[in-house]
């Protein structure tokens, strides 16, 4: 059975009856239920509770890999904790300590597909995590991946002339990365965000629980894209959401990781 | 069984908004939050707008003016100048801002209304001030309490749903206004001007500039209502505080400098393409204000005049006024040669053709690869076309 | 719990039966009436977003390059509308090209972008009528470099008609700039 962070609290009318005896009243108050709507809509194989779905690139075909380079661009690991008010803070060190999780993890899923892993040269600004020259391409990517989870991820924004399509690419921009890292075949992009609700946050979903009303606790959203560093193609693309598991820890980390690298052609 | 339960929800609800922050000691020099507080996740999150702002094509580079400002900043901040780093945005809305984690950011349109580099330091000083007492994690720390109340509020009325998830220091970098309180206001008076005076500056220059502040305001429009007043609401007491203050400065720290030569040394050459930006935004009481303080400064009356063309030349019923401003402007050194295609516009649109038709070919001598050369050399057939 | 999740069910059921809501419809190799004004005819099927006040339209994502059709825009008014207080720049019947240009400028510079840079402005005809053609660049709030090219014209009765069409520099405003360029070739003006 699958264990849920999602607080989905049996709701009472007036007269103290459940809302199975009531079916039509979810359709009128979708946005009670609009978190497990939002995930069935995504239409997924539902694995375990953790949802992924992924694309490959019309133009690459999954046996091209034989032995890779992976270039691992800095994992962008952000761990919040979800207030009472709505609100969520970043966390530092829960987000330092997922990361590194994450990392490591990571290191060891390559070992598994026989491929290389060469670590991105972060600046040591304190700040910077991308280097200048490198801007282009890391900014396009953020576009793209953008518009990917948009219209791939939201049928409702589907693009009609892409419906069997998935060609997106970052053209040129990745030449910056392919020369100074010229051993790299792909470049791996991976992204968590993870929230853990607060003791009062915890408190007010039991406590809306006990006036009827449901109201959201955390959940973990990440994606993973594979970059071809020769034609700047995304070869490959996979986002995953769950509402449990905790990052911060081995198992949590290793949970995440492989379910936001399954299926990635390597 | 029914009765008893939203009182005992009630009391959950209560509980679960109950926390406010403790009052912070000030931050010393070069001291970071403990990796696991509530500030160090204000500072990441602050650090990842930093990263955005650097990268956004909005920040100024040019190094002559960045290590000016940045002198001037150290100059005032002495020992937590290492902790701060500062941003000339190109904004041409009047503005500074302090981030928790040390980022400054300081757009070209409040460069372009201090009227020297004692006001500049004034400014830069006050925002350090905001950075040391911790003032910014404070008031979002309250903020945050004070929306887990509405929040709370609005279930106990029974409606559902989640407030966005929006991170409040992306707020305050898209303009939304959180205000200092006036303690907090009070305090970085107070702290900024031992700061500016122990940097040996114009104590005046700090109630002389909010004063301008406050006069803008109050000349402008009231649909645009100014950001920086907004998130440091000036008050009386806050100007008499500081009036105060200078005149208890004694015999040997008046007349300080305000190095106004210096300040515009540096500022002049950006003159133009900020006011460009100003133009852009049509706020025009404002730029009327701005040209009107520019003028007593050491900037070429030329480039002066040929914004106050551009003014007229924006604002319905001033032809006649932007024909006589801008014929003054472009002969005169300072006036950049685009004067020449907006004095061809005005007297195009008075239907003097063949001086239009002039202007037009003024301007096309100065700028022969202007980008608009073939629409402008298409002005011109038009306007001489027509010459019978 | 069972009873839950087929609630769910019936609400997901419900928002994919509702598609005529989809905010992209397909603008197929056809010819197309924009605002009563002109028309233009695609050679391939482009994305049309419905959302907005005005038609855009895109291949790979509007962030990505996107094809704005303004039809007929008055005297005193802005090009596009936003939420808020934001003043817009304002169209002027008396608009000659290069105050178009700097129009679309200032609306670009208004809506956040930076760098703004008018690179041409030259005549061009809008079917039989005498217009021009524009090029811009500038960077998104976000710093990624875009490039723009429009054309237009103002009509006798002092309303302007513009296509412009966007993309990021890298890619894919050159992805589909010839296709762009056909639209424009195409165009019919309303008589």
């Amino acid at each position: 059975m699958c264990v849920s962070r999602i607080f989905d609290i049996q709701r009472r009318d007036a007269g103290g009856r459940t809302l199975s005896d009531h079916k039509t009243r979810s359709l009128q108050q979708p946005r009670r239920h609009a978190h497990l709507a939002l995930m069935l809509a995504i239409g997924l194989a539902v694995s375990g509770c953790v949802q992924t779905k992924s694309f490959t690139h019309d133009n690459v075909s999954r046996e091209d890999a034989s032995s890779d380079t992976i270039l691992l661009m800095p994992p962008n690991v952000k761990l919040y904790q979800l207030h009472a008010s709505g609100a969520r803070d970043l966390k530092a060190d829960w987000s330092e300590t997922a990361r590194t999780h994450v990392v490591k993890k990571l290191r060891e899923k390559a070992k598994d597909f026989d491929a290389r892993i060469v670590r991105y040269d972060t600046p040591d600004d304190g700040v910077a995590t991308i280097r200048g020259p490198h801007q282009p391409a890391v900014k396009l990517h953020q576009r793209v991946g953008r518009a990917i989870r948009r219209h791939k991820y939201t049928p409702k924004f589907a693009l009609p002339t892409k419906n069997d399509v998935f060609d997106w690419t970052l053209g040129q921009t990745v030449d910056s990365l392919s020369q100074e890292y010229s051993r790299a075949d792909h470049a791996l992009f991976v992204h968590f965000a993870d929230t853990h609700s607060t003791a009062g946050r915890a408190a007010l979903i039991f406590g809306a629980a006990l006036l009827g009303v449901s109201v959201q606790g955390g959940q973990q959203v990440g994606f993973a894209s594979l970059v071809d560093l020769e034609s700047g193609r995304i070869s490959w693309f996979n986002a995953m959401r769950t509402g449990f598991g905790d990052l911060r820890e081995t198992k949590g980390a290793t949970r995440a990781t492989e379910a936001v690298l399954e299926d990635i052609p390597l | 069984m029914t009765p008893l339960r939203p009182a005992l929800a009630a009391a959950v609800l209560l509980a679960a908004g109950a926390c406010t922050p403790a009052a912070e000691k000030p931050l010393k020099p070069g001291q970071r939050p403990d990796p696991s507080s509530d500030e160090a996740g204000l500072w990441l999150q602050s650090k990842e707008l930093e990263r955005k702002v650097r990268t956004s094509g909005k920040i100024v580079e040019d190094a002559q003016l960045t290590n000016y400002v940045n002198d001037t900043l150290c100059r005032v901040a002495q020992s937590y100048c290492g902790d701060i780093r500062l941003y000339v945005v190109r904004n041409p809305i009047p503005n500074a801002a302090m981030y928790p984690h040390g980022m400054m950011t300081v757009n070209t349109g409040m460069l372009l209304r201090f009227s020297n580099e004692a006001q500049l330091a004034n400014v830069l000083g006050h925002e350090v001030a905001h950075y040391r007492e911790r003032h910014t994690y404070s008031r979002i720390e309250r903020q945050q309490a004070a929306m887990a109340g509405a929040m709370l509020s609005k279930l106990a009325i029974g409606m559902a749903g989640v407030a966005p998830p929006n991170q409040l220091i992306n707020l305050i970098a898209q303009g939304h206004v959180l205000a200092y309180s006036r303690s907090q206001e009070a305090e970085a008076d107070r702290v900024g001007f031992r700061l500016l005076k122990r940097a040996r500056y114009d104590v005046q220059e700090a109630a002389e500039f909010w004063d301008t502040m406050i006069a803008e305001r109050e000349a402008a429009d009231a649909t645009t209502p100014p950001v920086f007043l907004s998130t440091h609401p000036p008050s009386k007491q806050r100007m008499a505080e500081l009036k105060e203050l200078a005149r208890e400065v004694d015999g040997k720290h008046r007349e300080e400098p305000s190095h106004g030569q210096r300040y515009w040394d540096h500022i002049s050459p950006h003159v133009g393409p900020w006011m460009d930006d100003a133009v852009a935004l049509q706020r025009w009481d404002r730029i009327q204000f701005v040209l009107d303080r520019l003028r007593e400064q050491p900037v070429a009356p030329g480039l002066i005049q040929f914004y106050q063309g551009e003014l007229y030349r924006g604002r319905d019923g001033h032809t006649r006024d932007a024909l006589q401003t801008l014929r003054a402007a472009c002969p005169k050194p300072g006036s950049p040669t685009r004067c020449y295609r907006s004095l061809g516009m005005v007297l195009w649109d008075q239907g003097r053709k063949t001086r239009a038709a002039e202007a037009f070919e003024h301007y096309l001598d100065a700028n022969p690869d202007a980008g608009d050369e073939p629409m402008v050399r298409s002005y011109i057939k038009d306007l001489r076309g027509d010459d019978t | 719990m069972m009873d839950r999740i087929r609630g769910s069910a019936l609400i997901v059921a419900g928002a994919l039966t509702l598609s005529s809501c989809a905010p992209y419809s397909v603008a197929e190799p056809e010819r197309h009436d924009i605002g009563g004004a002109y028309s233009v005819q695609p050679q391939t099927a482009w994305n049309h977003f419905k959302r907005a006040d005005h038609p855009i339209w895109t291949k790979d994502g509007r962030t990505l390059q996107a094809l704005h059709f303004f039809a007929d825009v008055k005297d005193g008014q802005p090009l596009i509308k936003v939420d808020g207080k934001q003043k817009l720049p304002t169209f002027e019947r008396d608009m000659r090209a290069t105050e178009v240009a700097q129009l679309v400028a200032d609306t670009l510079k208004a809506t956040k972008k930076n760098q703004v840079e008018v690179e041409q402005v030259r005549p061009a005809t809008f079917d039989t009528h005498e217009g021009f053609h524009f090029k811009m660049s500038f960077r998104g709030d976000d710093g990624v470099a875009m490039k723009a090219v429009a054309e237009g014209f103002v009509s006798d009765k002092g309303r302007l008609n513009l296509i412009y069409y966007e993309g990021t520099q890298d890619y894919y405003h050159a992805e589909h700039l010839e296709d762009a360029k056909e639209i424009f070739r195409s165009v019919q003006v309303t008589e």
